[in-house]
């Protein structure tokens, strides 16, 4: 275990795109009929994702992190949010709704952040700021179907099946030309009732209860914007009831998770072209357990708080950026001294040039180190890259790119963290041993992207992509299975060193009309292990073989079709051995959703169904049985005008 | 040969005639056949319907209710209500027998007389209906109507239902102000 008190981190970055970036525009993505942030995500083609009980959702990136990548991290106009815990991005948790996007773009590979970590990909968004006085709610429900109906009376042990919602998102705000000052309340909720959570359920409890997650934020900002002058102020405080299913213990924790979050950035032009910015946020994580049949992990409490100075020059032909910044965080557990604290300090610095009219590189560089051993450059973690962006005559694109990554960074959100850390679990994961040693991660990804118009509103595209990985602190994790009711024990010990490849070769096309749009996307993924069993275990789980095709049509400007079809093969999840469970099934996903638009704009109903196909979908080997479902969404707004603020 | 005909109906109703009118419906129906409700009967009920032209079709929303008799004494009876949203196309309107052919999408409510194990009474499931309609006017815009409709509702054991019905419709211009509404 490391007893870290300070560390220093030193990175250099860019803020030129790595790799191909995709968007979609608010038009694009409110006519898909989604209610929750993490339903628009899961219908973008080049996410993949996993969930074990249909709403929360791991969101893993474009696949190249493995299956339990901790995935990309969300800047909303510009300001980190990252509610991250146990290993995962609790995306669900970031107060945005579908309606409040006005767009959204997501950037593959390794960057490096504000808060100076790294993240697998980045999701940015820019959202709806109407001008003048503004309300605007959105409210779904969600039932899934398969309810007993008469039958209960014949067969006692018929039950309901999951339904989710209300989940409701509600805005109240103000905007002018230059500030913008919103109110939100954002809520959701979902029952677990399905016959595959049931036995973990009674593991927990030792009663047939039916748990309930539901979460609750309530949110204030202020934005301010000119020529000279940019201020966002986010600040909220969220509540989530949970039910956490977790692999290192094999079943779910049922925890109350309190955060208290503020995130600013404010950025000031000096001259033409230069730009002075600061960015910072602060946050608690508080833990406290719901009454159990087991001893659960004792309350557990996360502070993290983290600034960034930064200095950006543009010309036409170059741009430069530098940042200095530093975070510290601690994390503490009842009965269990001084858990983890860490202090940090970190830079970032990247390069543009315009080699010519259409040829663009940019250049990426970082590095970090433990403040407590700031002379020892063994502790130092770096990143770098390096990409040639052309731009064709047919105005399609090529790009390569190369990034390096090497880092023995600390944190207090992983698993690893804690458990090196010495969380006390107690018996809700037992033999949890951590690390004999700390190995340096390391890794090496290219890629090559090519897309070429066929026709003006045709685009085909070809990626290749390749990540070599070594030094991973994986877990070893023992499942001992139930077959009846999926209850199984974990032992997990993590060991150093382990290292792969994975290889992703892709194409697709894009196909734009003035009414609609169509995307079409194939991706395979290819593990080389070579011999590393905990490094081919840890990574599998996502299907190799994965097709994604959505449309979207306007008929009528205030009617929209959308309909999507997603087609994945057999997946290995290879540490669940017993009773076949280490394989889940292919399955192809087909959804559909109409909106109409009322009332001047003022009110909007999507109807979608999900799964239309109705056949059953396991994403995972402790998942629930996902069955046809139908969604209703409503959103109203009222505003003074329609245009946004900037 | 109804489904045929939609694309004139497609070509006939553009975007203008939108919302324009209201066809109100009301009618008795029964269930003439069902599939996983072996222990109940059908009795008689009712439906009430308020269609609108569509950009494309017509849609409408509406309301399906009828009583369920239990054949086991064990069994309680039950009233459902089928709560839907409907789409349909219409053979042209110079016919003088119009025929309809479309799909209800809808919440199928189920009350029962006595309470489950868990002191539950009701139930409802997500149910899809295809439907044939068709309709002759009687007077100016008075018409008369038959439908057979086959509804499936997606409980676990899925319950189908095949369904006559009749009753007549009456058609409105619609109120300016839910035409700017619905628009």
């Amino acid at each position: 275990m490391r007893h870290t008190t300070l560390l220093l981190v030193f990175v250099i970055t860019t803020q030129v795109s790595w790799g191909q970036s995709s968007t979609w525009d608010a038009a694009d993505l409110s006519a898909r009929g989604t209610v929750r942030f993490t339903e628009l995500l899961q219908t973008l083609e080049p996410l993949r994702f996993w969930t074990t009980d249909r709403y929360t959702t791991r969101i893993v990136g474009s696949g190249m992190g493995g299956s339990h990548s901790q995935g990309p991290q969300v800047l909303v106009d510009g300001l980190l949010f990252s509610p991250r815990f146990m290993d995962r991005t609790e995306l669900e948790l970031i107060p945005i709704s579908p309606a409040d996007i006005a767009g959204l773009s997501y950037r593959p590979g390794n960057t490096m952040l504000s808060d100076g970590r790294l993240s697998d990909g980045v999701i940015e968004l820019k959202t709806n700021k109407p001008l003048g006085l503004s309300f605007r709610g959105l409210v779904g429900l969600t039932n899934e179907t398969g309810d007993p109906g008469p039958v209960k009376y014949t067969n006692p042990l018929a039950k309901n099946v999951d339904r989710s919602g209300p989940t409701a998102a509600v805005r109240a705000s103000w905007g002018s030309r230059f500030w913008y000052v919103q109110m939100g309340l954002d809520t959701d909720a979902f029952h677990m009732t399905d016959d595959r959570i049931e036995g973990r359920v009674w593991r927990i409890y030792a009663g047939n209860q039916k748990p309930v997650v539901s979460h609750i934020t309530q949110s204030v900002r202020i934005s301010h914007s000119s020529p000279s002058t940019s201020l966002e102020l986010w600040a909220g405080q969220t509540t989530k009831n949970n039910f956490l299913f977790d692999e290192i213990a094999g079943f779910e924790w049922p925890v109350e998770e309190a955060r208290k979050w503020s995130k600013g950035r404010f950025e000031q032009a000096l001259s033409t072209h230069w730009r002075l910015g600061l960015s910072g946020g602060y946050e608690t994580w508080k833990s406290s357990n719901f009454s159990a049949q087991i001893k659960l992990p004792s309350p557990l409490s996360i502070t993290d708080a983290s600034a960034e100075l930064n200095l950006t020059h543009s010309t036409p032909t170059f741009s430069a950026f530098w940042a200095v910044g530093g975070r510290q965080s601690r994390a503490r557990q009842a009965g269990n001294r001084s858990l983890r604290s860490l202090e940090v300090i970190h830079g970032r610095t990247g390069f543009g040039w315009g080699l010519a009219s259409n040829t663009q590189l940019p250049v990426n560089g970082g590095l970090s180190i433990p403040a407590y051993e700031l002379t020892n450059w063994k502790a130092v973690s770096y990143t770098a890259s390096l990409e040639l962006q052309h731009k064709k005559p047919n105005q399609g694109w090529l790009k390569a790119g190369l990034t390096i990554r090497s880092d023995i960074a600390e944190d207090v959100w992983t698993t690893l963290d804690l458990v090196e850390a010495g969380i006390h679990l107690n018996d809700w994961a037992l033999n949890v041993v951590a690390p004999v040693f700390d190995s340096r991660a390391e890794s090496i990804e290219a890629f090559l992207y090519n897309s070429s118009r066929i026709r003006e509103n045709l685009l085909f595209w070809t990626e290749f992509r390749a990540r070599r990985m070594s030094g991973l602190i994986l877990p070893e994790r023992n499942f001992v299975q139930s077959g009846s009711d999926l209850a199984f024990t974990s032992a997990t010990n993590f060991r150093s060193g382990r290292a792969g490849l994975v290889m992703s070769p892709g194409f697709g096309l894009s196909l734009r009309t003035e009414k609609s749009r169509t995307e079409i996307s194939y991706q395979f993924i290819r593990l080389v292990a070579n011999g590393d069993v905990l490094f081919w275990k840890s990574f599998s789980g996502l299907s190799p073989h994965h097709v994604k095709g959505t449309f979207t049509i306007s008929p009528n400007p205030r009617f929209h079709l959308f309909t999507s079809i997603s087609v994945n093969n057999s997946a290995l999840w290879p540490e669940y051995p017993s009773f076949n469970r280490n394989r889940i099934a292919g399955f192809v996903q087909l959804d559909g959703s109409a909106s109409k638009d009322f009332w001047n704009d003022r009110l909007r109903v999507s109807l979608s169904i999900i799964n239309m196909l109705n056949r059953s979908i396991v994403r995972h080997p402790v998942s629930v049985d996902e069955q046809m479902a139908v969604r209703l969404g409503v959103l109203v707004q009222f505003s003074d005008h329609t245009k946004s603020s900037p | 040969m109804i489904l045929a005909c939609s694309w004139n109906v497609l070509k006939a109703q553009d975007t203008d005639e939108a919302f324009e009118t209201i066809r109100f419906g009301i009618g008795g129906l029964t269930a003439f056949h069902s599939v996983h409700l072996d222990s109940w009967t059908s009795g008689y009920g009712g439906s009430v319907s308020a269609s609108t032209p569509f950009y494309f079709g017509e849609i409408q929303l509406g309301m399906a209710a009828q009583p369920w008799r239990s054949n086991d004494p064990n069994l309680p009876d039950f009233i459902s209500a089928l709560v839907f949203a409907g789409w349909f196309v219409s053979t042209t309107p110079e016919n003088a027998v119009k025929a309809s052919a479309g799909v209800r999408l809808g919440n199928y409510f189920m009350a029962f007389d006595s309470p489950q194990i868990s002191g539950e009474r009701n139930e409802s499931e997500f149910a899809v209906t295809p439907f044939l309609n068709v309709r002759r006017t009687f007077f100016k815009k008075i018409e008369g109507f038959v439908e057979v409709s086959a509804s499936r509702v997606f409980t676990s054991s899925r319950l189908e239902m095949a369904s006559v019905s009749t009753g007549l419709m009456i058609t409105f211009d619609s109120p300016v102000w839910l035409t700017s509404i619905l628009k």
